[in-house]
């Protein structure tokens, strides 16, 4: 006789494989979930690979070959637009990039060969000039319900997968400067996009119409703010000019020069030493000072040692 | 009736005859030995004029009159108890103060603030020596222990500019000065406040008493009268203590 309670574990049980159905994709085996290139990259004819992981799906709830493909859509959806209908607002179809039949799909795991970077989804084969372009890659499978005979249900990737084309070079940095002793200090902030890094260039204010002579600074990673031009002449004006580079090494203009006159400047032993202070710094140990010292430590420790 | 006035009277007596009079234990007297816990915080200014021969105070040229922010911790070890006790111990703080550097040009900026910060930063370090009057509260129960110490100090310092340790003339803007010093204080015993939270706590913890403490320093910190930086003080300080 079963108890109702036996009957709910039982139907646990029998229901379970079903909760666990799941596929998911992955850019080669890495765990990156973006892969932004640029138009460089576009025009080498580089490419991508996808790898696909799918749990609890086979023949006995799989209706059809699972479909990865590359879509304009801002979600994954159900199955690959391929027909003449194009993802709204888009203006492409999607493009399917690999098939897994379902003996293969019960496998668990495969790698769909690789795909040229330019044939995604609103590229179309070609490497236009300043745009950005971002496509999902998702993958497809139609099931069957447990229980039902008809295949109504779709399983889609859980990862959010995305392609990012980005020919648009990023906006210069915003710039400010703040001269210092022997040096300039530059501190650098994004304009809208996410940087990887910025990079400087300094130059002596010329005389006249004289052009500047410009050499390169340091550059700065985009998560710090400021970066130090150092060596530099106290009294001489210099002109600095930064620019950005994102994630994809675009580069920006360089921003309009500004101008620094770095100047001395005393900190308090700059002021010490001018007012005449005798202090030479370093260790003035005198005397039994330091042995005494040692041997009041040495005494407290060999106290405490000793209660316990 | 007078024979059951009697009885009633007789069952009074007994009863009263059963009352139980509580005795006071005395109190755990207390260990030989034990250990103190302290921390402490106060501010200070350095006495960086009083060095012979300056032609002015560059603490005050630069910091104003403004003071270092101090916090410290200190541990002793009661080494002897009687009339009093007697604790050795060791301590260690920080202190710091920042303020822009100055301009020294040629032109209208000189001595204008300038965006480049500077900064004073000290290490002390103490071995005190301490005498605690704290029969006043052992004994007497009055919960103000007053203090002395004598300390020997030694001072870590170091001068930035711009984040970095300020060199002038290649001379480096740090080093490490001697001295002693001279402290009393007085210290208010918080198990007075709730003896039995003060029972609890040695149970619990071990820590027999509670008392917050102010007290006066006098710090001699110049090498012992060697003509250098001088970075003598005297200052309050206030805090917190345990002892064990």
């Amino acid at each position: 006789m079963r108890t109702p309670l036996r009957a709910g574990l039982v139907l646990l049980v029998v229901a379970s494989p079903a909760l666990a159905q799941s596929v998911s994709l992955a850019f080669g085996s890495g765990s990156a979930t973006s892969f932004p290139f640029n138009q460089a990259s576009c025009n080498n004819n580089s490419s991508y690979i996808i790898t696909w992981t799918a749990t609890g799906l086979g023949s006995g709830n799989a209706c059809a070959n699972m479909q990865i493909f590359v879509t304009n859509a801002q979600s994954c959806p159900n199955s690959p637009n391929t027909g003449g209908s194009a993802d709204a607002g888009s203006g492409t179809p999607d493009l399917i990039i690999g098939t897994v039949d379902l003996a293969t799909l019960a496998t668990g795991s495969g790698t769909i060969q690789a795909q040229r970077l330019r044939d995604m989804p609103g590229l179309g084969g070609s490497c236009p000039d300043g745009v950005n372009v971002t496509n999902a890659v998702c993958a497809s499978v139609q099931t069957r319900a447990v229980g039902a005979t008809s295949c109504d249900t779709f399983q889609t990737s859980t990862t959010n997968l995305t392609l990012q084309y980005d020919a648009k070079p990023p906006d210069p940095p915003s710039m400010n400067l703040l001269a210092q002793d022997a040096k300039i200090v530059v501190q650098l902030g994004p304009q809208g996009e996410t940087l990887q890094r910025y990079e400087t260039q300094y130059a002596e204010a010329p005389p006249g119409d004289a052009g500047p002579v410009w050499r390169q600074g340091p550059n700065l990673e985009a998560t710090k703010t400021s970066v130090s031009i150092t060596g530099l002449t106290n009294g001489q004006e210099y002109l600095v000019q930064a620019r950005s580079v994102d994630v994809v090494d675009n580069v920006s203009a360089y921003t309009a020069p500004l101008s620094a006159t770095p100047e001395a400047s005393n900190g308090f032993w700059g002021e010490y030493k001018d007012a005449g202070g005798h202090e030479l710094g370093g260790c003035s140990a005198t005397g039994a000072a330091v042995p005494s010292v040692v041997g009041a430590l040495a005494v407290l420790v060999a106290l405490m040692r000793r209660r316990r | 009736m007078r024979a059951v006035t009697v009885a009633m009277l007789l069952a009074a007596s007994v009863a009263s005859a059963q009352t139980v009079v509580q005795i006071k234990p005395p109190p755990p007297p207390e260990p030989p030995i034990g250990f103190i816990f302290e921390l402490k915080m106060g501010t200070l200014i350095p006495r960086v004029g009083d060095e012979p021969g300056l032609s002015s105070n560059p603490y005050e040229t630069i910091f104003g009159n403004k003071s270092m922010l101090f916090g410290g911790g200190e541990i002793d070890f009661v080494a002897w108890r009687g009339y009093g006790s007697f604790t050795v111990g060791f301590a260690a703080g920080y202190a710091e103060k920042y303020a822009p550097a100055i301009l020294v040009t040629d032109g209208p900026d000189n001595g204008q603030p300038s965006t480049e910060k500077t900064a004073l930063i000290i290490f002390p370090l103490r071995v005190p020596f301490a005498y605690r009057f704290d029969v006043t509260w052992t004994r007497w129960g009055i919960p103000f222990v007053p203090y002395v110490k004598l300390a020997l100090l030694m001072t870590p310092w170091r001068v930035t500019k711009g984040g970095n340790t300020e060199v002038v003339n290649g001379q480096s803007g740090a080093g490490l000065k001697w001295g002693y010093g001279f402290t009393a204080g007085v210290a208010f015993i918080l198990n007075v406040l709730s003896p039995q939270m003060a029972k609890d706590m040695v149970n619990d913890t071990g820590i027999r008493r509670t008392y917050v403490f102010a007290e006066y320093n006098y710090d001699k910190l110049d090498d012992f009268g060697k003509i250098g930086l001088n970075l003598s003080a005297r200052y309050f300080t206030f805090g917190l203590g345990f002892e064990f």
